[in-house]
């Protein structure tokens, strides 16, 4: 059975598609996820911003091109992904995105967090890149596993085997490490 | 103590860790804004590209019909030399766009009452100088049919600025669609050193006298082709014709051609391109062509179809040329025409397509003779409509209608059947000029009408001969392609420089390098690859959209996901980009590049080969 949530976005993005003027439900949708997908990976509010207006406007330009309406927010997270690696070659980092990454994770947390959270933070951002990304957008972009396989250009099996593998795997090095 | 080993806890703590701020709330508002604004522009484009119904919904088919009018309009006595030279074959020519013709550069256009009189076009050359007109805000009613005899008559002149006058030699058209009448005049071409002049128009050709604003006088200034103003002129991508031509519709009675393998002549050449500010003229010729089973002609009722590189009808401006040049005793004259179109949407190259007819004569040598006695001509202003049959090739011919215009000349207007498209007619005696016969279809009932003038004093009787009787025995599909360039036949060219085969899918990656000699910057829009079967192959990540330049030859890298469990090689990588040019023009264009695995043969499942 089809998923009312992709059906509705299947209509909304080809109304979108005719009619541009009615692409805003889709960036009121969307604008979360994205935001905080892009955040996870630049951990830069105004360059966080930027790369979010970059992204949607690429997608209202683009939105006629594509083919598969019912994978519209595959597509925009694709988008989303293309424009942050953009935005990293220009910065031409220096520092290995990881460790920067972990610090600012860290840092960029006002309030205390638990000595778990901060355990899951440095693990994670030591993890190889595609677990990262499987877990940002499952938990940051909150994208089902087809979604997430969409961006990914893999199958959905796959990604939930990944998933729960690592989930495990991250279960198991806390219960060790804390033990 | 969070509990790692209950999911529900560890979930818990994955999102504590992965929580994201949220963005800040002017951004999210400027954000919709500015994308609701894009939104709207986005929407306004389209709509301004849609090609508008008001004139040209009116105009295409009368140009069609005034047109055909002209084309299948031939003098007597110079069919022999020329009875072909309306049949144009394929093959867009490779012609250098340098040329020391004058065009204009800027429209001129006059206002009178509600009468705008615009002058949309001009092309003047050793031969001739031709001038395209629009005039809109006609009364309805006021352009009347060319046989009335109350109609302007004047002819438009130009006045150079030493006070030398250019008389027309041809008019070429007048249409009407509701209140706008569009065509064109050719005049004696203009001496060396007058690119300024005053084009002079007594009264508005065709309408009633008193009816429309007269007195006419427009400034127009021309430029040369080439000018820096018009930069860049580019040339032409030649294009081989159709092999085989499609045998698709005969009409009786006829001489069914056999196929042939005889190679189909050029027909459209483009001569000079000139660059504009939002598009591109093209300026070409029409040859003359034939095949062993006679003329072949080009129907313009159909017009030719100009479709981009992604299937998009692009609306273009016709300025179709005339016939001055048949007179000439050279075994090609001009007939040039102009497509005006702009580029804004626009993917090269550009997909032009025609139908030539292939024409029989039905009659071999038989002729008719028609004669009549001065006496029995109408009068100075007078129209006789009359009902005379005659047979000629087994068709019937139904003269109609003798028109005096006046000064010895008349139109002779003959019902047709259907199918027939052309006759030829000579003088016999006392006629001193025989006019084109033109082939009308304004009306429902198909005529070919053509003017004498008899001699003076006129002897009887007066005769005229009818013979050549043509009709359509098949149409060739003509199919051409165009694009400017600069450097090569591309605008860009698709290397494929790596490709690494994953689990589920190949990445391609490579770079796009543009061509065209002063490219500042290019823009991959999208790409997408297509299977050895047509079949579109899914790439649902736009991996070309958001490329770095190189700074050495300012290529782009792209990389693609191809999804191995849809691939059947060789495959076709096709990238739509933009190239911002050094005079900051966009060219759009769609860049094809076939690819295969190094070392995989087609002829075998590349899997087989691949994997042990």
């Amino acid at each position: 059975m089809a998923d009312p949530d992709t059906e509705s976005d299947k209509l909304t993005v080809r109304q979108a598609m005719h009619d541009p003027t009615l692409f805003t439900p889709l960036y009121q949708k969307y604008l979360l996820p994205v935001y905080k997908y892009v955040f996870s990976k630049v951990f830069d509010a105004p360059v966080a911003e930027d790369i979010t207006s970059q992204t949607f406007m690429t997608a209202l330009q683009s939105l006629p091109a594509l083919r598969q309406p019912e994978r519209f927010s595959s597509w925009l997270f694709s988008i989303a992904h293309n424009k942050t690696m953009d935005w990293f070659r220009q910065q031409k980092h220096q520092v290995p995105l990881e460790q920067e990454s972990e610090d600012k994770l860290i840092a960029s947390d006002v309030n205390p967090l638990s000595d778990e959270v901060i355990w899951l933070r440095k693990t994670i951002s030591g993890l190889d890149k595609t677990d990262q990304e499987i877990l940002r957008f499952r938990f940051v972009a909150n994208l089902t596993f087809s979604e997430t396989a969409g961006v990914m250009k893999s199958t959905e099996n796959k990604v939930k085997k990944r998933y729960y593998h690592l989930i495990e795997y991250l279960r198991n090095l806390m219960e060790v490490d804390h033990d | 103590m969070i509990n790692a080993s209950s999911p529900s806890s560890f979930d818990s703590l994955l999102s504590q860790a992965l929580e994201m701020p949220e963005p800040a709330q002017t951004f999210a508002l400027s954000l919709q804004r500015k994308l609701e604004l894009e939104a709207a522009r986005i929407k306004s484009e389209a709509k301004a590209t849609t090609p508008k119904r008001s004139i040209w919904r009116f105009a295409i088919p009368a140009i069609a019909a005034v047109l055909l009018f002209f084309i299948f309009s031939l003098p007597t006595g110079t069919l022999g030399r020329v009875n072909l030279w309306f049949a144009h074959m394929p093959g867009i020519g490779l012609v250098n766009g340098a040329s020391e013709d004058l065009i204009l550069q800027f429209s001129a256009n006059q206002s009178k009452q509600e009468v705008t009189f615009t002058i949309t076009n001009a092309l003047a050359t050793s031969e001739r100088t031709q001038l395209f007109y629009d005039i809109s805000g006609l009364e309805t009613g006021a352009e009347e049919h060319v046989l009335n005899i109350q109609t302007c008559k004047e002819q438009p002149w130009l006045l150079l600025e030493d006070g030398t006058r250019l008389s027309q030699k041809w008019f070429g058209g007048s249409l009407i669609s509701e209140n706008v009448s569009r065509g064109q005049w050719n005049f004696q071409p203009l001496p060396a050193g007058n690119d300024h002049f005053t084009l002079v128009v007594p009264c508005i050709p065709g309408t009633l006298i008193g009816f429309a604003p007269e007195n006419w006088q427009i400034p127009i200034e021309l430029i040369p082709i080439g000018t820096e103003n018009n930069e860049p002129t580019s040339t032409a991508l030649a294009i081989d014709p159709p092999e085989q031509p499609i045998y698709e519709a005969t009409l009786k009675p006829t001489i069914e051609p056999t196929k042939s393998d005889e190679e189909v002549p050029a027909f459209l050449k483009v001569e000079t391109v000139i660059a504009t500010g939002d598009g591109y003229y093209l300026i070409g010729d029409i040859a003359k062509a034939e095949t062993e089973h006679g003329p072949l002609a080009l129907p313009y009722e159909g017009l030719v179809k100009v479709n981009d590189a992604l299937g998009n009808p692009v609306p273009y401006r016709l300025y179709q040329g005339y016939y001055d040049e048949i007179l000439a005793e050279s075994s090609h004259f001009k007939n040039p025409w102009i497509y005006g179109f702009a580029t804004e949407g626009v993917y090269f190259p550009l997909q032009l397509s025609w139908s030539a007819l292939q024409l029989i004569n039905n009659t071999g040598e038989e002729k008719i003779e028609i004669t009549s006695d001065p006496g029995n001509m109408p009068a100075d202003g007078v129209v006789n409509t009359l009902d005379f049959t005659y047979e000629l090739g087994g068709y019937v011919l139904e003269l109609n209608q003798i028109v005096n215009r006046g000064n010895g000349t008349y139109g002779v207007f003959f019902d047709v059947p259907a199918g027939i498209v052309r006759f030829d007619v000579a003088a016999v005696s006392g006629i001193e000029q025989v006019g084109f016969p033109q082939f009308l279809i304004e009306q429902q009932q198909p005529q070919i009408g053509f003017d004498i003038t008899i001699e003076d004093p006129a002897p009887a009787p007066i005769s005229i001969s009818l013979s050549h009787l043509y009709t359509v025995s098949s149409k060739f599909p003509i199919e051409g392609a165009w694009q400017p360039y600069s450097q090569g036949y591309n605008l860009a060219e698709i290397e494929v420089a790596d490709a690494d085969l994953k689990e589920e899918y190949f990445e391609v990656s490579g770079k796009v390098l543009p061509l065209w000699e002063d490219a500042l910057s290019l823009v991959i829009n999208n790409i997408f690859a297509i299977n050895r079967n047509n079949s579109t192959i899914l790439l649902e990540t736009p991996s070309g959209l958001s490329s770095e330049a190189d700074e050495v030859d300012g290529s782009v890298g792209w990389t693609v996901l191809l999804p191995t469990r849809e691939l059947e090689f060789p495959i076709e990588l096709i990238f739509e980009v933009t190239l911002i040019t050094g005079d900051n023009r966009s060219i759009n264009a769609v860049i094809k590049q076939p690819w295969i695995p190094d070392g995989i043969s087609p002829l075998i499942p590349w899997q087989e080969q691949i994997l042990p």
